[in-house]
């Protein structure tokens, strides 16, 4: 008789006052809720590390679902969504199968892990710790790949970034500065010193800008396997852009296409290259790009201070995917 | 007449007689009395008021050995045709201490809940409490009469539940404070802000509100509300389940009386409270069914929630009469099951039901469980009579009907096994077994409270517990097929993989494990292995979960048996 969010009873509301956009899979049992970014705002059963969002506030884009969120929420409720948004009702249940709560699980699972993750690091500490994480420069565990549509995404854990921002002089600081002077970087990753000297050869607005900081970030297999370049990713902070490299293992062209005609392999390999994006609901992403010596590469900016950056999500779409 | 009765009702009366034969002979014989008495009083009994007489012959006073008492059932009877179109449904929930008042708020709330299920997608739990409030509404309070003159009680109610749900959303999308923090194993903030949503704008039908503002109203009410949700979740339940199992039948009783009067508290909420309460019996007890308990076993026999797993080579083979595997199959599936959980039985036999759903699963689960079990014994010779003296059902006519339909076209194309026929003949529960086994796995912790570590097992059982009509998880160290043909994800265990989808063409062998097998294909599933992949366990601390929870008694126990390959 009590309720689980696997029931799958939905309660989809629009609050003019605020456009905002509520789903509630309603439940019994605790959840735990955080704000993503602004606006959204996201919760979770506390007990269900495989659950769908029992909560998902999110703010309208010109009365709008804003297109990424369209895909995370899914093709079964923005319809319902688009129904209380025109009204007059602005409250509507609706009942969805344990396929569709499966697919909004695993829509939602990075937001999920991060979510919950919160919680649980700021709580009674009675689990002791995590599985054991390796030492030193971004952690070695992968994070959770989420499925939307025909293709997979992730977070990428970004405190390191943040810190290195956070150490750089203040010039540094706002990303996107695109003639700020450099003179001493925070940081610099021993490991990755000798390439970087050939990427400057080929890329002049890389060489006016020297490497400020750089660390790795860790991909889940999932994904990068689907992307078919290596599951770790080096970051390198430049001229106040976010420089992303990803090596490619060889399964896709220099193009970025993959060569298989196999059918079979149709769906497990992709031949769009990845895609990255600051978690900042602004949606726009950049592809990853092939340079000369083999490697991806991409690069973002942006505005926020850095103990305020938002996290970086990283996507690969199948091939009967559109991209907005 | 014992349609109208639920699982509940059906043990408690059983209890005292030796079986449903037995049972149905005294309630006609008392019956029979009834009708003798009102004829006696000149009000004899009219073709109408059957069901009522029928529901009269059952009483929930549980002093009452049920069948036995003429003169009180005729007393009843007389009491519950007083009341002009009061229904043999609701007449079975009357009880013989109930005021004419709370009889006539049962009977409207029980109309209000029925019509508002036919039009609305609310959880049942919460539609019943709305119902129950609104049934409730005119005991102690004058409605505004531009409010309510017109409407009916239904669009009263819906307008709860619209204006309710406005103002749960609108106290959620601004910064008041979010109730939840005191909230144990249940309870969580959004049901709680839900709660208090429908409470204000009962408040605002009876013009019962101390604010003009509803949103800092409803602030102003949560800590009430959570205090007294807090208390009835923590309470031990009245009627222990097994498990640790918390009170959720307090606990939603006492949300429905926060709905229906000024803070939980009050004549208009307490009864509101156990209107709710009587009405939401049947639902509470088709989750904990007694069906999961000794039905798999045939009389006579010891309960072994451990399945056999059939001889794959000579299954196929069997000549089978489709006439007569369906009747049997039909038998297995509904032999001592009550009216409501029988045409629920019949609803997803017959194609009436959507897969993928959860409602309902337990029961058709334990249902399934005995079938494989009987079909697998490979004795279809034995097939037993039917119950004497009790006619068909129409749903079990129905039911072999259209069972025997789909085996025999199935047979008109190959032969097959009882197993197989079974399993290709009843409707899928579900399309895509692992979601359904997470669902199961959150369904499993609640029902028997499965906290810390122990979670874990919840996810187990689950897995063992979701095998179409053919399909085993078995013991030992078995790893997954060969097979190629199954798209594979990453499980918990670090490298290994499950398959969650067939992708290629044909099936893995008979006794290879498969977990993302169809409903309808039979074989192996899962195994100890698997499953600690599943979980990131090993296949020997899997064997020890499932074997410390088959000391349990747990309500799902019936369904979690592992087969020996
Ligand atoms: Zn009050
Ligand atoms: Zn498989």
């Amino acid at each position: 008789m009590d309720l689980t969010t696997w029931d799958g009873h939905v309660r989809v509301d629009y609050v003019p006052d605020r456009a905002q956009l509520q789903l509630t899979l309603i439940t019994t049992v605790p959840t735990v809720e955080a704000d993503i970014r602004p606006g959204l705002r996201a919760g979770f059963a506390v007990d269900d590390p495989d659950g769908p969002p029992a909560f998902v506030g999110l703010t309208l884009v010109a009365g709008r679902v804003p297109g990424e969120l369209r895909d995370l929420v899914g093709a079964r409720l923005v319809p319902v969504a688009e129904q209380v948004i025109d009204g007059p009702r602005r409250t509507r249940w609706t009942r969805i199968d344990v396929r569709s709560v499966h697919a909004l699980a695993a829509a939602w699972a990075p937001y999920r892990d991060r979510v919950l993750s919160g919680a649980a690091g700021s709580g009674d500490g009675d689990d002791g710790d995590g599985d054991g994480d390796g030492d030193g420069d971004g952690g070695t565990s992968s994070p959770p790949a989420g499925r939307w549509e025909e293709g997979l995404w992730a977070l990428l854990a970004v405190e390191d970034l943040r810190q290195a921002l956070a150490e750089l002089p203040a010039p540094e600081l706002t990303l996107l500065s695109s003639d700020a002077t450099v003179d001493a970087p925070g940081y610099q990753d021993p490991s990755v010193g000798d390439e970087e000297a050939d990427d400057d050869d080929e890329d002049e607005e890389e060489r006016v800008a020297p490497v400020a900081a750089s660390g790795r970030w860790p991909l889940p297999p999932e994904l990068a396997d689907q992307a078919s370049i290596e599951p770790e990713l080096t970051w390198e902070l430049r001229g106040g852009v976010v420089h992303i490299l990803a090596t490619s293992t060889g399964l896709a062209t220099s193009t970025g296409l993959a060569t298989s005609t196999d059918p079979a392999a149709v769906g497990s390999r992709s031949p769009r290259p990845p895609q990255v994006s600051f978690d900042d609901g602004t949606g726009r992403w950049q592809s990853f790009v092939p340079r000369n010596d083999g490697r991806l590469h991409a690069e973002i900016g942006s505005s926020a201070e850095p103990d305020r950056l938002p996290a970086i999500r990283i996507r690969v779409m199948t091939s009967d995917t559109v991209l907005p | 007449m014992a349609d109208r009765l639920d699982q509940a009702d059906l043990d408690r009366i059983t209890a005292g007689v030796e079986g449903p034969g037995q049972l149905l002979d005294g309630m006609v014989e008392c019956a029979a009395n009834v009708r003798e008495i009102c004829a006696g009083r000149g009000r004899p009994v009219q073709p109408g008021e059957v069901e009522l007489l029928a529901a009269a012959t059952v009483s929930l006073d549980p002093r009452s050995d049920g069948v036995r008492q003429h003169h009180r059932a005729a007393e009843y009877f007389e009491r519950h045709r007083s009341f002009p179109g009061l229904t043999a449904a609701v007449a079975i929930l009357v009880r013989g201490d109930d005021t004419d008042e709370f009889v006539l708020a049962l009977h409207a709330a029980h109309r209000v809940d029925e019509a508002l299920a036919r039009t609305r997608a609310e959880p049942p739990v919460l539609r019943t409490m709305v119902a129950a409030a609104t049934a409730c509404l005119g005991t102690d309070t004058v409605l505004d009469a531009d409010t309510v003159l017109d409407a009916d009680d239904v669009e009263v109610a819906a307008a709860i539940l619209d204006r309710g749900g406005e103002l749960a959303a609108a106290y959620r999308a601004c910064d008041r404070p979010r109730p939840g923090a005191s909230l144990p194993v249940l309870g969580n903030a959004d049901f709680v802000i839900a709660i208090a949503g429908y409470a204000r704008a009962v408040r605002e039908l009876r013009h019962a509100t101390g604010h003009d503002d509803p949103l800092a109203d409803i602030e102003q009410h949560l800590p009430d509300l959570e205090t007294l949700l807090h208390r009835a979740a923590t309470r031990p339940p009245r009627f222990p389940i097994g498990g640790t199992e918390p009170d959720i039948v307090g606990f939603f009783r006492v949300a429905a009386a926060a709905v229906g009067g000024e803070d939980g508290a009050g004549k208009t909420a307490v009864t509101t409270g156990s209107v709710f309460n009587r009405l939401s019996r049947g639902l509470r007890n088709l989750k904990i069914s007694g069906s999961a308990r000794a039905e798999t076993a045939a009389p006579g026999e010891p309960v072994s929630p451990r399945p056999a797993l059939p001889d794959a080579t000579s299954a196929p083979g069997t000549l089978v009469d489709a006439d007569e595997l369906a009747t049997r199959i039909v038998d297995l599936l509904s032999r001592h099951v009550a009216g409501p959980q029988r045409r629920l039985i019949a609803d997803w036999v017959c194609g009436r039901r959507a897969p993928d759903t959860t409602d309902d699963l337990h029961l058709l689960l334990t249902r399934v469980r005995p079938m494989m079990t009987g079909l697998a014994r490979q004795a279809s010779s034995t097939c037993p009579p039917p119950p004497t003296g009790v006619p068909p059902h129409p749903e079990i006519a129905e039911m072999t009907s259209v069972l025997r339909s789909r085996i025999a076209a199935r047979l008109a194309l190959e032969p097959s096994g009882p197993l197989e026929l079974a399993a290709a003949a009843l409707p899928p529960l579900w399309t895509a077994r692992l979601p359904m086994i997470l669902a199961l796995t959150q369904r499993i912790r609640l029902d028997e409270g499965l906290t810390g570590t122990r979670k874990v097992t919840a996810k187990i059982l689950a897995a063992c517990a979701a095998c179409g009509p053919a399909q085993f998880a078995v013991r030992g160290d078995v790893g997954r097929h060969t097979f190629a043909g199954c798209r594979t994800a990453p499980t918990e265990k670090p490298g290994a993989v499950r398959c969650v989808e067939r992708s290629g063409e044909g099936m893995p062998g008979f006794t290879e494990v498969c977990p993302a097998r169809p409903w309808s294909e039979i074989g192996c599933v899962d195994s100890h292995r698997t499953l600690a992949e599943l979980v990131d366990s090993t296949p020997d601390a899997v064997r020890k979960r499932i074997s410390r929870y088959e000391g349990s008694g747990g309500a799902w126990l019936g369904l979690t048996g592992l087969a020996e390959l």
